[in-house]
C-alpha cells in the first residue's frame, strides 16, 4: 500500500538532493582580471627586494588566491605549493594540471574569449611558441635575475631543467657494454632491444641542431631500418617497462624516473649519449592577471633558493645557482657538453622538418613492418 | 472537378480538427516532452554543428576562419587512414565478439540459472571496471609479453618451452585485451534483458517440442534482439574508439588503427580543432549508419514485449548437477579474464616499483603507495567532485533518455526517429572534440557554466546519453503498452504514471545505465581534462598525471582503491534492483 | 449512455483503415457488444472511447457529454471520462501487490488512505479475491490475474466499463465461469458495458445489444436472440453461428406473413418472418441453421417444407450429430439428436418449420 508512495517519495528525495548538491558545487570563476599586469610589475622595479616581497605579500593576502596551470605532476605541485602556503600563510593556491598541449589549449582558447583565469602557468619549450604574443607579461625580479640568462626570456623563466638520457636495466646490460652514441644504437645485436617513445622530438631536435640536415636525416632513416627499436607511447611507461626487463635498453629516460626508481631498489641507471636533450621548463606570468601580487609572489618564490631547493630536494635539477643539489649526477649532466638545451625555439632545429622526420622515417615505419 | 474540392475541404476539417484537439490536450506531458526534446537537441546538435562548421573551415569558429576542404583532404588523404580503418574495424568487431560472449554468458548464469556464488560473480564482473583502463591494459602486458609475462614465463619453466607462448605484441594481444576488459558492458546490458524476459514463453517452446538451440533462436534471441543489438552497437563504437590497447600495445606492434591515426595528426599544440572534428566525421558516419541499422530492426520489436502484466514470471533454470560445471567454468573465466590482470595490479600497488612476483620482490612489500594517495589533497576533492558530477551526470542522462525512449517508443510524433539518431550522435564524437566545442561554447556564451562542475555535467550527459538511450529504449520495448494505458484511465498525471508504472518496470534497466555512466565518469579523461578547472577536478585527470609523472604503482594502489568502492556501489545497486525487482517465481 | 457517430480511424498514413464510420448507441445500464473476426476494429473502436486512441473523424458522447469530436475539437483525456477497463493483456502491474494494483487508481482522487484502502477490499470482495491482498501480482493464476483486472476496473466507480477480449487468454472452463461473473457483476452494479470479442458464443451470452463488426464498419446492431435467429444481413448469419445459406426465388408477391420460396431442389413455406416487402420473382436468400434442420430415414409425412437428399457424412460430436447431406446440388449441415445413426450415403427425408429459418434479399 506505501509503496507507491514511497517510490515517489524517494525519486522526489533524490531530486532534491540532487540540484542542492548541484547548487553548492557551481561555483563559477568570476575573476576580475586587471587591464595589465606589466604596468603593476614596472611600478615594483623601484623597490628594493625586501620592499618588494612585504608589498607583494601583503597584496597577495587581499588578493586571497593565485591559480596555476602547471604541466607538472600531482605530487611535485602539492609539494611546493604547500612549501609556499607555508611561507606566505593566507594565499590560497590553486591548481590544474594537464599535458602541455592542454595547457595551451587551454590558455589560448580564454585568451580568444577574454576570460583571464590564470595567473601563473608553466609551459613547455615545445609550445611555448604557440601562444598567443600577448597572454604572458614581461617580468623583471631581483630573484629572476638570479637564474642564468640562458634559463630565462623577457616574459619566462625555467623553474627546473630536464634532460632526457639513455636508460638501462642492469641485469639485463652491463655498463660496460653501453652503447655510448647514437650511431652505436644502430648495432645490429641492439635488434627490438632499445624502447624508445613516439613523441621523441627533442631527441631529432638535437641532432638536427648539432649535425646539421642531412646528416641527421640519413641517420634517422637507418634508425628506423635497424629494426632495433620498439616503439612506446608514455616515457614513464617506459621506464616502468625497463625496470621490468621488457628490454635492456630504453632512449630516452628522465634520469630523474631512473633515480627515483634505482633508489627503491629497482634494477636501472641511466648514462648520457654522445647528444641528449635538455628541457627547459618555462613559467611566466598572466598578462591580465587577476592576482597580480601572488602571482609575482609565487613566481619569485619558485625562483627563488628556498623554493628551488624544494624542487632540488625532490630530485629535480633547479635553475638557481645559488640552490644546492641533491641530485649531483644530474646536475652534472646539465652541464655536459654532451647536452644540448633547446633554448626556447631561438637555436632549435624547425619544427615541422623533425616532425616529419620522426613521424615518417620511425614511427610509419614501424607500422609498415 | 467539384468532387476533388470536396475530398480537398473534408481533409482540411479533418486536420484542423486534429489540431485543434492537439491543442486541447495539451498538458504536463507534452510540455516535459518537449523540453527534454529541446534539452537533448540543444545539448547534441550544437556541439555537433559546431565541430561539422569546423571540418569547413581553417581556424577556430569565431576567429574569421575561411571556408576550406584542405580538413579533409588532410584527414582522408592518405591510404594508411584507410588501412587504419581497417584495422579499427576488425579490431572492433573481434574484441566485441569476445566481450559478448564472455559478458552474455555470465549474465545468463547470473540471472537465468541457480549456479551457487551468483553475487560474488556479479561483483567479480563489475569490479574491474573502475580499474583505469590504462592500468588493466599494462597489466597484460606483464602477464603476456613475450619478454616479462608471467604467464609465459610460467608456461616456460612448466612445459619447458623454449619460446613464449603469448605476444600481447599483436594483433590478438589487442583483440583480447580490450575484449576482456569490456565484459562489463554487454554482462550489464544483458543481465537487465535476462532479468525483464519472461519465461512463460519459454515454456510455451518447450511444450511445442522445439529443439533447445531452435527453442534459444526463436524465444530468446529474437525477444532479446533489441538489447544485443544496443549491446554490439556500443561495444563496436567503443572499440573504434578507445585508444589504450592501441597505444600501449599496438604502436609496439606496429599496428596503427583509426585513434592512433587521430593521436598522430594531433599531438602537436595547439590542437587543430578542425583537423580533429573532420576526423571525426568518420565515427558520425559509422554510428549514424548503425543507428539506422538497430533502429530499423527494432521496429518490429513492439511484437516482443514481454513484460504484459500477464502471467509475468522472471524464473531461474535448475541446471541440477550441471551448476557445478557451469560455476567451474565461470571461475575460469573469471580467473582468467578478472583475476589475473587485477591480482597484477593489486601485486603492484605493494611494490615500490614493478617486477615480476618473487619472494625477494615480497619482502620489499610496501604501503608507500597507498600512502601516497591518501596524502593527496587533491585525491578527496576529485573523489568527492567526481561522485556529484557522476552520480548528477548519470541521472540526468538516464531521465533524458527515458523521455527520449517514450517519445520514440509510444507516441507518433513526426521526427521523432530522428530524435533517436540525433541524442546518440554524441557517441561519435571524440572526447577531445566535443570538450573543445563546449569549452568554446561556454567561454563565448555567458552562462554560468565554465570553470564550474556544470560544464563537466553537461560534457558527460551529452556523451554518454547514446548509452543510456539505448539501455533505457531496449528496456521500455518491453513493457507493453497497455500497461500504461491502464494507468493512464485512472490519472491524468502523465509524470505520476510514467514513475509509478514504467520506470519501476525497467528499473534494472535505468540502474544499469546508471551505474555504467557512473564509472564511465570515473574512466574517461578527455573530457575533463580540458573541463575541469581549480576546484573541479575529477578523478580520471589525476589518474593521468599520477601515471604522466611515473606513478604507475600509485596509480595501482589509486585502482585498488576504486576497485573497493565500485565494488560497494554496485553491490548495492545490486541490492535495490532486487528489491524494486518484481519477485522471482521459484 | 454511450453515443457513438461516424467514428473514423486511419493507420500507417491512412493506408489502413482501422474503422471507417462506426455508429451505435449503448443504453444505460446495458451490456453492448462488438462482435466480428479479429482486425475488423473491435478494439480500435473500443480504445476510442476509452480516449487511449485519437479516432481521425466522428463524436463521441457519454451520458450526453461529449468526450470526443473531431469538428468540435474535443478530446478529453481518458482519466476524465470516468472509465473501467479490462485489458486483453489484462495489464496488472506486476511490480505490485494485488491490493496496490487495485488502489492506485484511486489514488490523486482526494482520497484519505483509509478510504482508499476499504474501496479497494471492497472490489477484491466483489471479485471473490479476499485474502490475496498481498500476493504479488505476478503470482497469481490467469483467472486470478483477470479478476484482479476486474476488480480494478471496479474499484473507481466508473460509469462506463470497457472490456477488450477479457476472457480470450483463459482456458475454457474458466472462460464459462468467467462470463457468469463478470455478466452478474454488470448486472449487479447496473454499469453502462462495451463488451469486445471475437467469440460468438460469449457475445450471445454476455450481452443486452450485439454489433456485429466487419472490415471497419458495423453490418448489424440487435438483442442476441435477433441476431441469432433473424440476421438481416448475410456476414452476420455467416459469422455467428453455423448457417447454410441458399438462394432462393419468391414464388408469391407479399402476401401477408405467408410466403412461399423456390429453392433449385424443393420450395419452402416460410411464416412469420418477412419483414420487408417482396415482389415475385425477388431473388433472396433462405438461411437454415443446421439444429432447426430435422433429418429422419423415414419421411415426416409433412405436405410442406420436407425434401429429401442423400448423406455425404455424419460426425459423431456427443452433443449432436454433424451431419452433411446432399440436395441436388447443394450440401445442407444438419445438427441430429446422437441418438440417429445414419450410413453415409444412405436416402434421408429432411424438414424445417415453416417459422424456424429466416429470408435475405440476396
Ligand atoms: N497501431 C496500429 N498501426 C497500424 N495499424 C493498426 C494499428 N492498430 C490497429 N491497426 C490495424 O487496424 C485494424 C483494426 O485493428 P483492431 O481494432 O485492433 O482490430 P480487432 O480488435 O478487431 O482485432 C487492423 O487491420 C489492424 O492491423
Ligand atoms: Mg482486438
Amino acid at each position: 500500500m506505501t509503496s507507491i508512495f514511497s517510490v515517489r517519495l524517494k525519486f522526489a528525495a533524490c531530486g532534491l538532493a540532487l540540484m542542492t548538491a548541484l547548487t553548492v558545487v557551481s561555483r563559477p570563476v568570476t575573476a576580475q582580471a586587471v587591464a595589465d599586469a606589466e604596468t603593476f610589475f614596472a611600478s615594483l622595479e623601484s623597490l628594493s627586494a625586501a620592499q618588494r616581497e612585504a608589498k607583494l605579500f601583503e597584496g597577495a593576502k587581499k588578493e586571497g588566491s593565485v591559480v596555476w596551470y602547471t604541466t607538472d605532476g600531482p605530487q611535485p605541485t602539492q609539494q611546493i605549493l604547500r612549501a609556499f602556503s607555508k611561507k606566505y600563510p593566507g594565499v590560497k593556491t590553486e591548481f590544474i594540471r594537464g599535458k602541455s598541449r592542454e595547457i595551451a589549449d587551454r590558455i589560448t582558447s580564454e585568451a580568444r574569449a577574454n576570460r583571464h583565469l590564470f595567473d601563473l602557468a608553466k609551459t613547455s619549450t615545445e609550445t611555448y611558441d604557440m601562444y598567443p604574443p600577448n597572454v604572458f607579461a614581461s617580468y623583471k625580479s631581483p630573484t629572476k635575475s638570479e637564474i642564468p640568462a640562458a634559463m630565462q626570456g623577457d616574459k619566462w623563466a625555467s623553474v627546473f631543467t630536464f634532460v632526457r638520457v639513455m636508460g638501462y636495466n642492469t641485469k639485463l646490460v652491463k655498463s660496460e657494454d653501453l652503447p655510448k652514441s647514437w650511431d652505436d644504437l644502430l648495432d645490429p645485436k641492439w635488434k627490438g632491444k632499445i624502447l624508445f617513445d613516439e613523441s621523441s622530438l627533442p631527441e631529432v631536435g638535437v641532432l638536427y641542431a648539432r649535425w646539421g640536415k642531412d646528416r641527421t636525416a640519413a641517420y634517422v632513416e637507418k634508425l628506423g631500418a635497424s629494426g632495433n627499436l620498439q616503439i612506446r607511447t608514455g616515457r614513464t611507461t617506459l621506464s616502468q617497462m625497463l625496470s621490468a626487463g621488457e628490454a635492456p635498453i630504453a632512449v630516452t629516460v628522465y634520469p630523474y624516473d631512473i633515480e627515483n626508481l634505482r633508489t627503491k631498489g629497482a634494477p636501472v641507471d641511466w648514462a648520457l649519449l654522445d647528444q641528449n636533450p635538455g628541457l627547459l621548463q618555462p613559467t611566466s606570468i598572466s598578462r591580465r592577471a587577476a592576482h597580480p601580487h601572488a602571482a609575482a609572489l609565487l613566481f619569485d618564490y619558485l625562483l627563488s633558493k628556498e623554493g628551488q631547493e624544494v624542487y632540488a630536494a625532490m630530485g629535480r635539477t633547479p635553475s638557481n645557482p645559488n640552490a644546492s643539489v641533491k641530485n649531483e649526477r644530474e646536475k652534472a649532466a646539465v652541464q655536459d657538453p654532451r647536452v644540448a638545451f633547446d633554448e626556447m625555439g631561438v637555436g632549435g632545429a624547425p619544427l615541422e622538418e623533425t616532425t616529419k622526420l620522426l613521424d615518417e622515417k620511425i614511427l610509419r615505419r614501424s607500422f609498415q613492418r | 472537378m467539384s468532387q476533388i474540392a470536396e475530398i480537398a475541404t473534408g481533409g482540411q476539417i479533418v486536420r484542423r480538427a486534429g489540431l485543434l484537439s492537439l491543442s486541447r490536450r495539451l498538458t504536463w506531458r507534452h510540455g516535459a516532452l518537449a523540453i527534454i526534446a529541446l534539452v537533448v537537441v540543444y545539448l547534441t546538435l550544437v556541439p555537433l554543428g559546431m565541430i561539422l562548421y569546423g571540418t569547413l573551415t581553417d581556424g577556430p569558429p569565431g576567429t574569421g576562419a575561411s571556408f576550406t576542404l584542405q580538413n579533409y583532404v588532410r584527414a582522408y588523404g592518405s591510404p594508411d587512414i584507410f588501412r587504419a580503418a581497417f584495422n579499427s574495424v576488425s579490431f572492433a568487431v573481434l574484441s566485441g565478439i569476445i566481450s559478448f560472449i564472455i559478458g552474455c554468458y555470465l549474465a545468463w548464469v547470473t540471472e537465468r540459472t541457480n549456479t551457487p556464488f551468483k553475487g560474488v560473480i556479479y561483483i567479480a564482473v563489475l569490479v574491474p571496471f573502475l580499474v583505469p583502463g590504462i592500468l588493466t591494459t599494462i597489466s597484460w602486458v606483464f602477464l603476456l609479453s613475450p619478454n616479462i609475462g608471467l604467464i609465459n614465463k610460467v608456461a616456460e619453466s612448466l612445459f619447458g618451452l623454449d619460446k613464449p607462448p603469448f605476444n600481447i605484441y599483436s594483433f590478438a594481444g589487442m583483440v583480447w585485451t580490450f575484449g576482456i576488459d569490456h565484459i562489463t558492458l554487454p554482462f550489464l546490458l544483458m543481465a537487465a534483458a535476462f532479468r525483464s524476459m519472461d519465461p512463460t514463453l519459454e515454456e510455451a517452446a518447450s511444450i511445442s517440442s522445439m529443439g533447445p538451440l531452435r527453442q534459444f533462436y526463436q524465444i530468446n534471441l529474437k525477444i532479446m534482439f533489441p538489447s544485443i543489438l544496443a549491446t554490439c552497437l556500443l561495444l563496436f563504437v567503443r572499440g573504434i574508439e578507445t585508444f589504450e590497447a592501441p597505444a600501449v600495445i599496438g604502436i609496439p606492434a606496429g599496428i596503427p588503427v583509426f585513434a592512433t591515426e587521430i593521436f598522430l595528426a594531433l599531438r602537436r599544440a595547439p590542437t587543430d580543432y578542425n583537423l580533429a572534428g573532420t576526423y571525426s566525421t568518420a565515427y558520425l558516419l559509422i554510428t549514424v549508419i548503425g543507428v539506422l541499422l538497430y533502429l530499423r530492426v527494432t521496429r518490429v520489436a513492439e511484437k516482443f514485449a514481454t513484460i504484459t502484466g500477464k502471467a509475468y514470471r522472471p524464473r531461474v533454470i535448475d541446471l541440477g548437477t550441471w551448476r557445478y560445471g557451469v560455476l567451474c567454468l565461470t571461475m575460469l573465466v573469471l580467473f582468467i579474464g578478472v583475476f589475473l590482470p587485477l591480482a597484477i595490479v593489486l601485486w603492484a600497488s605493494f611494490m615500490p616499483f614493478y617486477a615480476q612476483p618473487s619472494w625477494h620482490m615480497l619482502s620489499m612489500a610496501t604501503f608507500a603507495n597507498y600512502v601516497a594517495v591518501f596524502e593527496l589533497d587533491e585525491f578527496y576533492r576529485a573523489f568527492w567532485n567526481n561522485l556529484v558530477t557522476g552520480v548528477s551526470a548519470a541521472t540526468i542522462a538516464v531521465l533524458l533518455s527515458v523521455g527520449i525512449a517514450w517519445i520514440v517508443i509510444r507516441t507518433d510524433i513526426p521526427g521523432r526517429k530522428m530524435l533517436d539518431i540525433i541524442a546518440f550522435t554524441p557517441i561519435a564524437l571524440p572526447g577531445v572534440v566535443l570538450s573543445l566545442a563546449l569549452l568554446w561554447l561556454y567561454l563565448t556564451v555567458p552562462l554560468p557554466v565554465y570553470g564550474t562542475l556544470w560544464i563537466l555535467i553537461i560534457a558527460f550527459v551529452t556523451k554518454f546519453i547514446p548509452i543510456s538511450l539505448r539501455v533505457v529504449h531496449a528496456s521500455m520495448l518491453q513493457v507493453h503498452k497497455e500497461l500504461e494505458e491502464a494507468a493512464e484511465l485512472s490519472s491524468s498525471s502523465w509524470l505520476r504514471n510514467l514513475f509509478s508504472i514504467v520506470v519501476p518496470l525497467i528499473l534494472p534497466g535505468l540502474l544499469v545505465g546508471w551505474l555504467y555512466i557512473l564509472t564511465l565518469t570515473f574512466k574517461v579523461l578527455s573530457i575533463p581534462i580540458l573541463l575541469s578547472h581549480v576546484g573541479t577536478e575529477v578523478l580520471p585527470v589525476l589518474i593521468f598525471s599520477l601515471y604522466q609523472s611515473g606513478g604507475i604503482t600509485e596509480l595501482c594502489a589509486m585502482g585498488v582503491i576504486l576497485t573497493i568502492f565500485i565494488a560497494v556501489v554496485a553491490g548495492l545497486t545490486r541490492l535495490i534492483s532486487a528489491r524494486f525487482a518484481i519477485k522471482a517465481g521459484e | 449512455m454511450i453515443s457513438v457517430q461516424g467514428l473514423a480511424k486511419t493507420y500507417a498514413g491512412g493506408n489502413v483503415r482501422a474503422i471507417d464510420g462506426v455508429d451505435f448507441q449503448v443504453e444505460t445500464g446495458k451490456i453492448f457488444t462488438l462482435l466480428g473476426p479479429s482486425g475488423c476494429g473491435k478494439t480500435t473502436s473500443l480504445r476510442s472511447v476509452a480516449g487511449l486512441e485519437q479516432p481521425d473523424a466522428g463524436e463521441i458522447n457519454l451520458f450526453g457529454e461529449t468526450v470526443f469530436s473531431s469538428t468540435r475539437g474535443i478530446s478529453l483525456h481518458p482519466s476524465k471520462r470516468k472509465i473501467g477497463m479490462v485489458f486483453q493483456s489484462y495489464a496488472i502491474w506486476p511490480h505490485m501487490t494485488v491490493l496496490q494494483n487495485i488502489a492506485y487508481p484511486l489514488k490523486g482522487k482526494g482520497l484519505s488512505r483509509a478510504q482508499i484502502e476499504s474501496k479497494a477490499r471492497e472490489a477484491l470482495r466483489m471479485v471473490d479475491l479476499e485474502g490475496f491482498e498481498d500476493r504479488p501480482a505476478p503470482k497469481l493464476s490467469g483467472g486470478q490475474q483477470q479478476r484482479v483486472a476486474l476488480a480494478r476496473a471496479i474499484a473507481s466507480d466508473p460509469r462506463i466499463f470497457l472490456f477488450d477480449e477479457p476472457l480470450s487468454n483463459l482456458d475454457a472452463k474458466l472462460r464459462e465461469e468467467m462470463r457468469g461473473h463478470i455478466r452478474a457483476l454488470q448486472r449487479k452494479l447496473g454499469i453502462t458495458s462495451l463488451y469486445v470479442t471475437h467469440d460468438q458464443v460469449e457475445a450471445l451470452s454476455i450481452s443486452d445489444f450485439i454489433a456485429v463488426m466487419e472490415k471497419g464498419k458495423i453490418v448489424e446492431v440487435g438483442a442476441p436472440r435477433d441476431i441469432y435467429l433473424h440476421p438481416t444481413s448475410r456476414f452476420a448469419a455467416q459469422f455467428v453461428g453455423l448457417t447454410n445459406i441458399m438462394p432462393a426465388k419468391l414464388r408469391h408477391g407479399d402476401a401477408g406473413d405467408t410466403v412461399r420460396v423456390d429453392l433449385p431442389f424443393t420450395s419452402l413455406l416460410c411464416q412469420g418472418l418477412t419483414t420487408k416487402a417482396h415482389s415475385k420473382g425477388d431473388s433472396l436468400m433462405v438461411l437454415l441453421r443446421p439444429e432447426n434442420v430435422r433429418v429422419s430415414s423415414s419421411s415426416f409425412n409433412c405436405e410442406t417444407n420436407e425434401w429429401r437428399g442423400r448423406v455425404i457424412s455424419s460426425i459423431f460430436l456427443g452433443e449432436f450429430i454433424d451431419c452433411t447431406i446432399a440436395c441436388g446440388d447443394f450440401q445442407v449441415r444438419a445438427r441430429v439428436n446422437p441418438f440417429h445413426q445414419f450410413e453415409d450415403g444412405a436416402e434421408v427425408y429432411l424438414h424445417i418449420a415453416p417459422e424456424r429459418f429466416s429470408l435475405l434479399t440476396a
